[in-house]
């Protein structure tokens, strides 16, 4: 018996644990907490650990009275993308204007196309109805003609304005299995229709995967394109190019402020180099900070720390260029690295705790990692002449880095313990100062490929590779942009 | 002035602290209700090893080619293909990963020899495995597909599904179904039923056509073992229920998602219940 009995009666324990005025009391407890849903899985387990260890679970779930069931492995075969089919969606209420509609639903699919995940499926394959009618109507869908188009998902939604708002109340279908993932209502600029659809689509990235897609976040980066180096941002597809600085300053290194509302930069100015904000909302002042740190000293390419409380950076003492570490309020910075060599380009590791850097105390430069006090320092690369431009990827498996063959940069990955490690951009001409998108899918960089500096953006494995700057000018030191909802 | 215009810093610093302070509270809680759980209720041990009596029928089909030993591992498995770097991120080996792999081929294969870079590991790879002559290792891997589609070209998409596909679990040959003659009969000492090795590569080769997997599922040591039950059209009964998650809803639901994506499947010799398990290694 019982392999089906087992599994059967973990999940009655499952529910009786639900009901269960301990883990009542937890769970309600967390939703105040926290309110999210990893969390929530979590208490759903402590409920079910509470209820279900001990007499019942004597038995495996697997076990079978006729003997071994059959059983078939399936490994990955190439497809990497659902195909969504993006319903037109319906006004309600007041009029929204086809136009709006019509432009809405371009924007859903280009900002799908630029996820690469969740692709949009081609509208000539349409077999079922165009129209978000189970919406409307409250009710289900025709899975069927949509499995025939081979969609995946299916994305239907309302449209309403509010003022100078849109409301989109929108549901996600999973069409293998005819079911809701996801209805949500989201909200956006009338005017800002791009906006809107980028944020439709990272929404159907997220019930489909698990992560939110990046289409509607920004990337900063440098450009000289109208004389002095400027800090510029661009939506990560790379539209909406914009200066977010002005002046005669030269200006470098930009860095985002974990939360999104300021970018920080390097600029030469009379004296020495130090820190400034371009501001991205009202709570921030734009202008020089940290200017009582480390006085008369040069300060270069600060990073934040994943909590944004701690700023890692570069400057010099003695003649050594040295990491330092300073708190937010820029009281006391403290020196992480201390070695004659040239040790440059901080970058944490994603829970804080560790800091890959670039030093050349072998005698070339590669790539260390210490611990965020300047502890444990070891040496991670051992292959190529010329390492720099470590970047950690956000889910701290990888940390890329530019590695110079032929008197011209690569970007390679390795791993944080230095055993894996490989190419992911090759070519002729230089590929430099790789940044990773917040969902660790993408990386974006910096190329000469085409004679000139410009920034172009790729999966993390090398494919759907695009150009997102064309303009004149050098474009370099690309960053991406947290998430911000 | 430059006190200002950080001042925006401290609201962020209070709400790490709340933060922080909620999740101790919650530690708490949950080691309180763990701790009460150990006294109240004797733990009787799970009894695991059915699960691994079973991996072994899957590994070991007496006389299955020794090419399908390596089943993927979490660590090894992004190795596997030649030329498989790119999108072939190791997990670290998480506790969860191994859940049903051979238990003699847990992770640590690949960290013996730890790669100098790309090229070197290909070939280090393509030692570690023997018993797959007719691959062809590449010179310049850049992404696993990419040599999948070059492999496939070379051999004939059916032959390298062949090559990829791992051992079919030895089974009592009872079926009787019109399914053609399997390509490989003369596969030295295969033991299973050719209907059924036949049906086997259908099935997996339809899912494998049909299953959407992002590149960030890939390699990451997951497995999800899924449960449906067959009817003798191939219909599926009902939806297949996982009965054992990988730990990520969403390649457990993408499992199921491909299933019945191709529903319904080949008529099979022997319908009932049936178990996939769905890796995220790519062979």
């Amino acid at each position: 018996m019982n392999g089906q009995g087992g599994t059967r009666m973990g999940w009655q324990c499952r529910k009786a644990a639900g009901g269960l005025p301990a883990a009542a009391i937890l769970r309600s407890r967390w939703r105040v907490l926290a309110g999210d849903r990893p969390m929530r899985g979590l208490v759903c387990l402590v409920a079910w650990v509470v209820g279900c260890v001990g007499p019942a679970f004597a038995q495996d779930p697997l076990a079978d009275e006729q003997g071994p069931v059959p059983t078939l492995e399936i490994t990955p075969g190439n497809v990497k993308a659902f195909r969504t089919a993006v319903l037109r969606f319906r006004g309600v209420g007041p009029p929204v204007g086809e136009a709006r509609i019509v432009r809405l639903r371009e924007e859903i699919e280009r900002a799908l196309a630029f996820s690469s995940i969740v692709l949009p499926l081609e509208r000539e394959a349409y077999l079922g109805p165009d129209d978000s009618g189970a919406l409307a109507g409250g009710g289900g869908i025709d899975c069927e003609p949509w499995r025939q188009s081979g969609a995946d998902a299916l994305l239907e939604g309302a449209l309403r304005r509010e003022g100078d708002r849109l409301r989109v109340d929108l549901r996600v279908w999973d069409v293998a299995r005819c079911k809701r993932l996801k209805i949500g209502t989201l909200a956006g600029d009338r005017d800002d229709l791009a906006g809107l659809g980028r944020i439709v689509a990272d929404e159907t990235v997220l019930a489909l995967t698990g992560t939110r897609g990046v289409s509607a976040t920004e990337i900063a980066f440098v450009s000289d394109r109208t004389g002095p180096r400027e800090i510029y941002v661009m939506a990560a597809d790379g539209r909406d190019q914009r200066p977010a600085t002005r002046g005669d300053r030269l200006k470098m290194a930009p860095e985002w402020v974990p939360d999104g509302r300021a970018i920080l930069y390097v600029a030469y100015g009379a004296g020495q180099p130090g820190f400034f904000l371009t501001s991205r909302s009202d709570q921030v002042r734009p202008g020089p900070i940290l200017r009582d740190l480390m006085p008369g000293r040069p300060k270069y390419r600060g990073r934040f720390d994943p909590t944004g409380q701690e700023l890692a950076f570069v400057s010099s003492v003695d003649g050594a260029t040295e990491i330092f570490r300073v708190e937010r309020k820029g009281r006391k910075a403290r020196r992480l690295t201390n070695h004659p060599a040239i040790d440059v380009s901080p970058s944490w590791s994603p829970d804080g705790r560790q800091i890959v850097f670039v030093s050349d105390r072998s005698g070339a430069p590669q790539l260390y990692i210490m611990d965020r006090d300047g502890a444990g320092v070891r040496r991670l690369t051992y292959t190529g002449a010329y390492n720099s431009s470590p970047a950690w990827s956000p889910d701290g498996r990888w940390i890329a880095y530019e590695t110079r063959v032929r008197g011209q940069f690569d970007i390679w990955l390795i791993d944080p313990t230095g055993q894996i490690n490989f190419p992911i951009v090759e070519h002729p001409r230089s590929d430099e100062a790789p940044s990773w998108s917040p969902d660790g899918r993408k990386i974006v960089f910096s190329s000469r490929r085409r004679g000139r500096y410009d920034i172009y953006v790729m999966d993390w494995n090398g494919e759907n590779l695009k150009r997102l700057t064309a303009r004149s000018g050098r474009n370099i030191q690309p960053v991406w942009g947290p998430q911000v909802r | 002035m430059s006190a200002g215009a950080i001042d925006w810093y401290d609201e962020s610093l209070a709400d790490h602290r709340r933060r922080l302070r909620n999740g101790i509270l919650f530690s708490l809680a949950v080691h309180a209700a763990l701790l009460a759980t150990f006294v109240i209720a004797p733990v009787r041990p799970l009894a695991p090893m059915p699960e691994v009596l079973e991996v072994e029928l899957i590994a070991a089909p007496p006389g299955a080619p020794a090419a399908r030993r390596p089943v993927p591992r979490p660590a090894e498995a992004e190795a596997s293909p030649p030329p498989a770097e790119a999108p072939a991120p190791p997990s670290p080996p998480v506790a969860k990963a191994p859940v049903q792999v051979l238990p003699e081929e847990t992770p640590g294969r690949i960290r013996k020899a730890p790669p100098e870079n790309g090229k070197k590991k290909a070939e280090i790879v393509a030692k570690a495995e023997p018993p797959r002559p007719r691959r062809r290792k590449e010179e310049k891997p850049l992404s696993y597909e990419a040599a999948m589609a070059a492999f496939e070209k070379e051999l004939g998409p059916d032959e390298a599904l062949d090559l990829l596909q791992p051992a079919p679990e030895a089974h009592e040959p009872d079926a009787s179904s019109g399914l053609p003659e399997p390509a490989e009969t003369n596969r030295p000492g295969d033991a299973i039923p050719p209907e059924l090795a036949a049906w086997n590569r259908a099935v997996q080769r339809r899912i494998r056509n049909n299953w959407v997997i992002p590149a960030g599922f890939r390699n990451r040591g997951l497995a999800t073992q899924l449960e449906l039950r067959l009817a003798a059209s191939g219909d599926l009964i009902g939806e297949p229920r996982v009965v054992r998650s990988s730990g990520d809803p969403f390649f457990d639901d993408n499992a199921v998602r491909a299933v019945m994506k191709v529903a319904p499947l080949p008529a099979p010799p022997e319908p009932g219940r049936q178990i996939f398990i769905f890796r995220s290694e790519a062979e």
